[in-house]
């Protein structure tokens, strides 16, 4: 039983060639789309190269009218990193500094903001926008991967600005950054030499698993535990899967005098922690890194607990001298005309953008500035007095920081905050040496 | 002693998770034969929604939210509330994405079950926001539900809840053990995991089966989550995603049939994952294993579990599995070629600033996306670990310039060697287990590579990794120069690079290699009595995808001059993966366009800039994946049958008379053999069913010997086919010039099976 | 195409539970009328992916009739069985079952009693006997079916892949018949039985279809077995009806079968 008749060879070369013949037409066909899009996209990017987001963020009288002064906002809106108070807190300062200060000389600010998930590819992403925008500084906005883009800020000779480097390695070097704040290693520091006047010489302190975290624990939280003469211990958790109540086990079972974070990813992670702690009927002292929701969140547990500051927080009224407590009274109300709440993000990021402006004040000229006239005059301020802050003297070699002071506070019992000590905790340079960029 | 059994007791909370969503995994498993990489992400759902509940009593739609009650939601009906709200999504999921893929490719139902994750994932991010909930979402935490009561045991403090939620996690398995075991459904259900078809002919819904299990898999994924979150953890976008793999590690280890096991695997892991957490902060814990150590158990697990017992875990028997993705083998003509390059240099050249750097990382992520073209499109290897042999590149390149000095290009060829022992490594478990369980053990071997590589701190300086610039004799060719963002000298040898391999991959696919690849993708048994050497194949496969990403890695890190372990996530690798099987993933062009729209790429520029879309990046990858997987699948789906019955078709060549209506019939039934999914056919008992199941016409007496004759011949019959048809791209023409070149194939063929009889 | 011959009136088939021993002395049943078939197939063209493997194919089956569908390797056989069934929708023609047409859902198509027993029996091997039984009906359906095949008691808690040939297929049929279906579709019943064992099985069926009134397609090699108990019989060859007729007849012409085999 014989399929068709004739030799099926012959007829299928035939429809083979006519089929070919339709391939390279189909094909012609996809090459003219890709020309299509190649010019598409090259007359896009000539034309489309200027920013979009220019944000002028002013709720009063614009009273600045000199040319504006282009800074970039590294502004931390979206994904697990999320910082709404440091956007909102970017937005008062610029407004109360166009509105309140004159700008700076007469020229106002004009933010480029570009938002950031703690992606690198963001960050990355924003950085080369900076760079094509022209911007003259950058604000850093606690970013934790703000080492992805820095060496294109510098790069392009564009400093970045900030009160404390989120990311360990943005904050090892001093060369095109500038932190208003201590230095990462400051708040271990200050916090140990806390601990230490209170009588609390057991240390156990937990961190995300991540290098950073291991970095922390192993070249900074022992050494520098050993040489102030303190016993410290790191127990790590998982950022995908952690176990609180099984961490806080963990934690209680070292014993120690005093326990908690020095890094919070969220403020979700410190309430969780000290509920956790508490419930276990732990007595001890509990440090919550720089959250401050657990008050609001878990009040009944929030006495006794402490956490660090660069600066005067809502909530420390009662201690602060009396320029700080106007100045704490400056900043609640813009940052709540600009929407947000009394978040530790959200003053740090208003006295960033103020110290910025101030600090810029003081160069010569602010017409026709350019990023490095900027870090020049920003690296040049010598016991510069800051907003809620200790007096900055920037430009050092090896440190982006202005200074080293920190203050440590311990929440009272009616929910106040009182700094240990009364006043600005200074760590010992000497420990803070042995820490790459932290003097 | 009385620590380990505290501590084994506080692994209860996680462990009575992962048995849960396990036991779901399973009870899914036997419905419908899918492996439901979204179960973690379906619990996510619900954890958010009962802390808004219980915040202030907003109940949150995929659109729009309302007010359920003024102020916080009581307890019990928040908890109820947010373990239906994962139901409904689980019921929707099956009848929307689940249920039309029934008869698709292993490949389709795990990019459908990845989108559906990524969907979910991006869903919680987007509508639990300040916005809608009227809070801040950051301050949201899981508010205990369980009685806090603790007692003492032989010196260890055991929290009540944590046996709650053991007894919890054990009674759902029961109940999941009981219906399938004495219930008529239930039964039914375990007869259709067997034959579907046969199911049917009784009567029953296979479909309907599957709905319920989804319903109450959903529901009680979601309850224990609910339940476990509070002493587990805080409330992130992402965790709970996260918690399908030790989940799928146990579901292996139940062999994926045997819920009884995977409930006592979940709580083991569980507890053996606290005890080894407080371990490390023993002493005598040694500081290299202090790292990730928890996440690589799985890891472990999987792979022990699969080569132990992978012969074992049953293949789901489908009424006829879908068609393979047609495989254009490209056809390289240097005019074309050269021409296309000549524009692309043009453009790179005409651009400046943001726009050529999203064209130079889009081709860096077009040279990924071929890896997973070459590794999973042709050879049909389903691998999710293509980013970790990128950044273990990355990381290795980093190592090399800063350390040791090592010159460019030496540099980025001994880097991706690294990745390619790697890739090696990975694929060696391949050789004994394929389809959606290879997956898993990818995505876990994914998990542990960034765990203990990425994240290793003796492998990450302080400063972080850095990469040196390239030079070539003295002459830069770095990324960068001052306000220069992307320089030409970098742009172009990139682009160099790129080109160059791209060719060589084309000219692989078009050679003998390439063939073998088919072959094994097609029925690896048919492919071996064709003389092809399977191990031989796949390892061959997986060197050379993982050398392509290795390369694709070092150039990232050249572009930016440092690496950082977070772009180089499972995330990210589950994304360039969908972006590929969306664009295309058996042609170097779908690698192209999946380039385009990878992290960087110009479709990513172009979402944050010029449309302000940045935050929805995820979403709607993860709605492309599922639009493609369900409604535009490769191997042709509903919507282009439809098209393809709209336009006009060629009849083919059977006017002839009765003669040719067997010439097409057996052509019918050895082309669809041959492309009978090795996935889930291969190692069926009944390989003769495997034939006759898609060629009843072909006759019984084919049986085994001339469908693998055939099998081999219709490989290439197939691409001969998909070559003269000009691709994948218009699948309404080709439907019709298929017929008439499978007809005219078909004497060849009817030829050699008539021999055979 | 010739009818079959018709049979004496029917009267109604009793679709509730009774035990088989009451119905094997009732006389012959019969559904409402004679004139109305179990399952009619018209101008049937069925195949795989557009292709037709049957073509024009015409056959009918009226209750308590057993038609044997014969026909070569290829021929289409299988094709129409499962186009009767529900599991191939028709590129043409229609197939009636019980006087509604065959919708493309084949569990619609089982719960409307048209069933089918797949050459490969279609069995849950991984599942014991009893709860392959099981799922095609209640207790009551259970003793009956174990009435008529006494063979399967003492294998209720074996696994069904461990049965021999035999003992499967009187386990596929005592199943099939538990959902009392009123139309039979058989594909291949004796495949990999012995001779001895196919004469055992197929009078059973002939007595179902007499008592029951239930209607048979059976797909069958065994030509001349086949032929003892059919009816009428249909021969297939290359997807078209080559030959069909009363069963009596054909018996007698096996010159006629075998150039319907091979070819004109």
């Amino acid at each position: 039983m014989g399929p068709g008749a004739g030799s099926p060879r012959h007829t299928s070369w035939h429809r083979e060639a006519g089929h070919f013949m339709r391939l390279i037409a189909r094909k012609r066909s996809r090459v003219a789309v890709g020309l299509a899009l190649g010019l598409v996209l090259t007359v896009t990017a000539a034309c489309g190269g200027d920013s979009k987001d220019s944000d002028e963020a002013s709720t009063g009288q614009n009273t600045a009218t000199g040319t504006p002064i282009k800074v970039g906002f590294f502004s931390p809106e979206g994904g697990v990193n999320t910082l709404p108070g440091a956007v909102a807190g970017m937005k008062a300062g610029v407004s109360y500094v166009n509105t309140e200060l004159g700008g700076v000389d007469g020229h106002p600010l004009e933010v480029v903001s570009c938002p950031v998930d703690g992606t690198p590819e963001k960050t990355i992403s924003c950085a080369n926008k900076f760079v094509q925008d022209k911007v003259v500084a950058a604000f850093d906005g606690f970013n934790y991967s703000s080492s992805a883009g820095v060496d294109i800020l510098v790069d392009a000779k564009i400093p970045l600005v900030g009160q404390i480097a989120f990311d360990q390695i943005t904050g090892s070097k001093a060369d095109g950054r500038v932190f208003f704040g201590a230095p990462q290693a400051s708040f271990l520091v200050g916090a140990l030499q806390g601990f230490k006047a209170q009588g609390m010489t057991a240390v156990t302190m937990t961190l995300v698993d991540t290098p950073s975290g291991h970095n922390t624990v192993d070249n900074q939280l022992k050494p520098l535990a050993t040489a102030l003469g303190l016993k410290a211990e790191g127990v790590y958790f998982s950022a995908t899967n952690p176990n609180f109540s099984a961490l806080a086990s963990t934690i209680v079972s070292t014993k120690p005098d005093v326990a908690g974070l020095v890094a919070s990813p969220n403020e979700s992670v410190c309430t969780q922690l000290v509920k956790n702690l508490r419930s276990l009927g732990y007595k001890g002292g509990v440090f919550l890194a720089a959250c401050t929701g657990f008050i609001d969140a878990a009040p009944k547990d929030a006495p006794g607990a402490m956490m660090y500051a660069p600066g005067w927080l809502p909530g420390s009224e009662k201690y602060a001298p009396a320029e700080a407590g106007k100045q704490l009274e400056t900043a609640a109300k813009e940052i709540k005309q600009a929407g947000g709440s009394k978040d530790f993000f959200a003053y740090g990021q208003f006295a960033t953008v103020v110290d910025f402006a101030t600090g810029l004040a003081t160069t010569p000229s602010a017409d026709g500035l350019t990023g490095e006239a900027v870090l020049t005059t920003l690296k040049g301020l010598k016991d510069f007095p800051t907003f809620l802050g200790s007096p900055a003297t920037c430009g050092k070699p090896t440190s982006p920081n202005c200074t080293t002071q920190m203050l440590l506070f311990s929440v009272q019992d009616d929910l106040t905050l009182k700094p240990v000590g009364d006043t600005w905790i200074v760590p010992s340079p000497q420990i803070l040496s042995a820490i790459p960029g932290a003097s | 002693m009385s620590d380990i059994l505290q501590f084994a007791v506080l692994g209860f909370s996680t462990g009575a998770v992962y048995a849960v969503l396990g036991s779901s995994l399973v009870s899914i498993y036997v419905a419908t034969g899918i492996i439901n990489f979204a179960q973690g992400s379906l619990a996510l759902w619900g954890v958010w929604q009962t802390a808004a509940l219980q915040a202030n009593g907003t109940l949150v739609l995929p659109i729009g939210s309302f007010k359920l009650t003024d102020g916080p939601t009581d307890t019990v009906p928040a908890l109820l509330i947010g373990a239906a709200s994962c139901l409904v999504w689980a019921v929707l999921a099956h009848f929307l994405v689940f249920r039309p893929l029934r008869r698709a490719p292993v490949l389709g139902q795990v990019v459908a079950s990845v989108g559906m994750m990524l969907l979910l994932q991006a869903l919680v991010t987007l509508r639990f926001d300040a916005d809608t909930l009227g809070l801040d979402p950051t301050v949201l935490i899981p508010m205990p539900i369980l009685p806090s009561d603790t007692f003492t045991l032989a010196g260890a403090t055991i929290a009540v809840s944590n046996l709650i939620l053991a007894g919890i996690a054990i009674a759902i398995a029961a109940g999941m053990w009981a219906y399938l075991r004495f219930t008529k459904m239930g039964t039914a259900t375990r007869a259709g995991a067997e034959d579907e078809r046969a199911l049917r002919l009784l009567g029953y819904s296979p479909d309907r089966l599957a709905a319920l299990v989804w319903g109450a898999t959903g529901f009680v994924s979601g309850l224990i989550v609910v339940l476990a979150a509070p002493a587990i953890g805080g409330l992130d976008p992402t965790s709970y995603m996260f918690y399908v793999v030790p989940a799928l590690s146990v579901a292996l280890v139940g062999r994926l049939t045997s819920v009884g096991t995977v409930c006592a695997a979940g709580l083991a892991l569980g507890a053996l994952q606290q005890i080894l957490l407080f371990g490390t902060t023993k002493d005598w814990w040694p500081s290299w294993a202090q790292a990730g150590v928890g996440d690589a158990i799985p890891f472990v697990i999987v792979v022990v579990a699969l080569f132990a017992l992978g012969r074992s875990i049953p293949e789901r028997g489908s009424a006829g599995v879908g068609r393979l993705p047609r495989v254009s083998v490209p056809r390289l003509r240097p005019l074309p070629v050269a021409g296309a390059v000549a524009v692309a240099g043009l453009v790179i050249a005409l651009t400046s600033g943001t726009w050529r750097f999203s064209l130079v990382m889009s081709a860096i992520f077009t040279l990924i996306a071929v890896s997973v073209v070459l590794l999973t499109g042709y050879l049909g290897q389903i691998s999710l670990a293509t980013m970790a042999f990128a950044g273990a590149a990355g990381f290795a390149l980093s190592k090399l310039t800063t350390n040791a000095g090592v010159p460019f290009p030496f540099s980025l060829f001994l880097a991706a060697v690294v990745s390619t022992l790697l890739g090696v490594i990975v694929g060696v478990p391949a050789l004994r287990i394929r389809g959606a369980q290879l997956a898993v053990a990818t995505v876990a071997a994914a998990l542990a590579i960034e765990a203990f590589v990425f994240n290793n701190p003796s492998l990450t300086p302080y400063s972080g990794a850095l990469i040196k610039d390239p030079s070539l004799f003295g002459y830069s060719l770095a990324v960068r120069e001052g306000t220069n963002i992307i320089t030409l000298r970098f742009s172009y040898l990139v682009l160099a690079v790129v080109v160059l391999l791209l060719i060589a991959v084309a000219r692989l696919f078009g050679g003998a290699t390439g063939r073998a690849f088919l072959a094994v993708r097609s029925n690896e048994r048919a492919a071996s009595s064709a003389g092809v050497d399977v191990a031989a194949t796949k390892l061959l496969g997986f060197a050379i995808a993982s050398f392509l990403a290795g390369i694709g890695g070092g150039l990232i890190g050249y572009s930016s001059g440092q690496l950082s372990a977070a772009s180089f996530t499972v995330l990210v690798g589950l994304t360039v993966l969908a972006m590929t099987y969306v664009g295309g993933i058996t042609t170097i062009t779908g690698a192209v366009i999946a380039g385009l729209a990878g992290p960087l790429g110009v479709l990513y520029l172009f979402l944050n800039q010029s449309l302000d879309l940045s935050k929805y990046y995820t979403l709607i990858a993860a709605l492309g994946m599922l639009l493609r997987a369900v409604v535009f699948p490769p191997d042709g789906g509903p919507v282009q049958e439809w098209l393809a019955a709209r336009l006009p078709r060629r009849t083919p060549a059977l006017a002839t008379g009765a003669g040719s209506v067997t010439a097409g019939s057996v052509t019918a039934g050895s082309v669809t053999a041959g492309s009978v999914t090795a996935g889930t056919a291969a190692t069926s008992a009944g390989t003769a069913a495997a034939s006759t199941a898609t060629a009843p016409s072909a006759g019984t007496t084919d049986g085994v010997a001339a469908s693998a004759a055939s099998a081999a011949s219709a490989a290439s019959a197939a691409s001969a086919a998909s070559a003269a048809s000009g691709g994948p791209a218009d699948s309404e023409s080709s439907a019709d010039s298929d017929s008439v070149t499978a007809a005219d194939a078909a004497p060849s063929i009817a030829a050699r099976s008539a021999d055979a009889r | 195409m010739t009818t079959p011959t018709p049979t004496p009136t029917p009267t109604p088939t009793p679709t509730d539970t009774e035990s088989p021993v009451e119905s094997a002395t009732v006389t012959p049943t019969a559904t409402a009328t004679a004139a109305e078939p179990a399952l009619v197939i018209e101008n049937l063209s069925a195949g795989y992916r557009g292709v037709p493997a049957i073509r024009g194919v015409n056959l009918r089956v009226d209750p308590g009739n057993i038609l044997a569908l014969l026909g070569p390797n290829g021929a289409g056989k299988t094709t129409t069985l499962l186009a009767a069934a529900g599991l191939l929708t028709p590129l043409s023609g229609t197939v009636t079952a019980l006087g509604a047409p065959v919708s493309g859902r084949v569990e619609r198509t089982a719960r409307a009693g048209v069933s089918l027993i797949p050459d490969d029996r279609g069995l849950f091997h991984r599942l014991t006997v009893i709860e392959n039984l099981r799922l095609a009906g209640g207790r009551d359906e259970l003793d009956q079916a174990l009435e008529r095949f006494p063979q399967l008691r003492p294998l209720l808690r074996r696994r069904c892949g461990l049965l021999s040939g035999g003992e499967q297929q009187s386990l596929a049929i005592a199943r099939t018949l538990m959902r009392k279906p009123r139309v039979l579709l058989i594909d291949e019943l004796s495949m990999g039985l012995s001779p001895i064992a196919i004469q055992a099985i197929l009078p059973t069926l002939r007595q179902l279809a007499d008592e029951t009134n239930l209607a048979i397609v059976l797909v069958e090699q065994h030509i001349d077995q086949a032929l003892s108990i059919a009816d009428s019989a249909v021969v297939l060859h290359h997807g078209s009806v080559a030959l069909s007729g009363p069963a009596a007849a054909l018996r007698e012409d096996r010159q006629q079968i075998q150039s319907a085999y091979f070819g004109r």
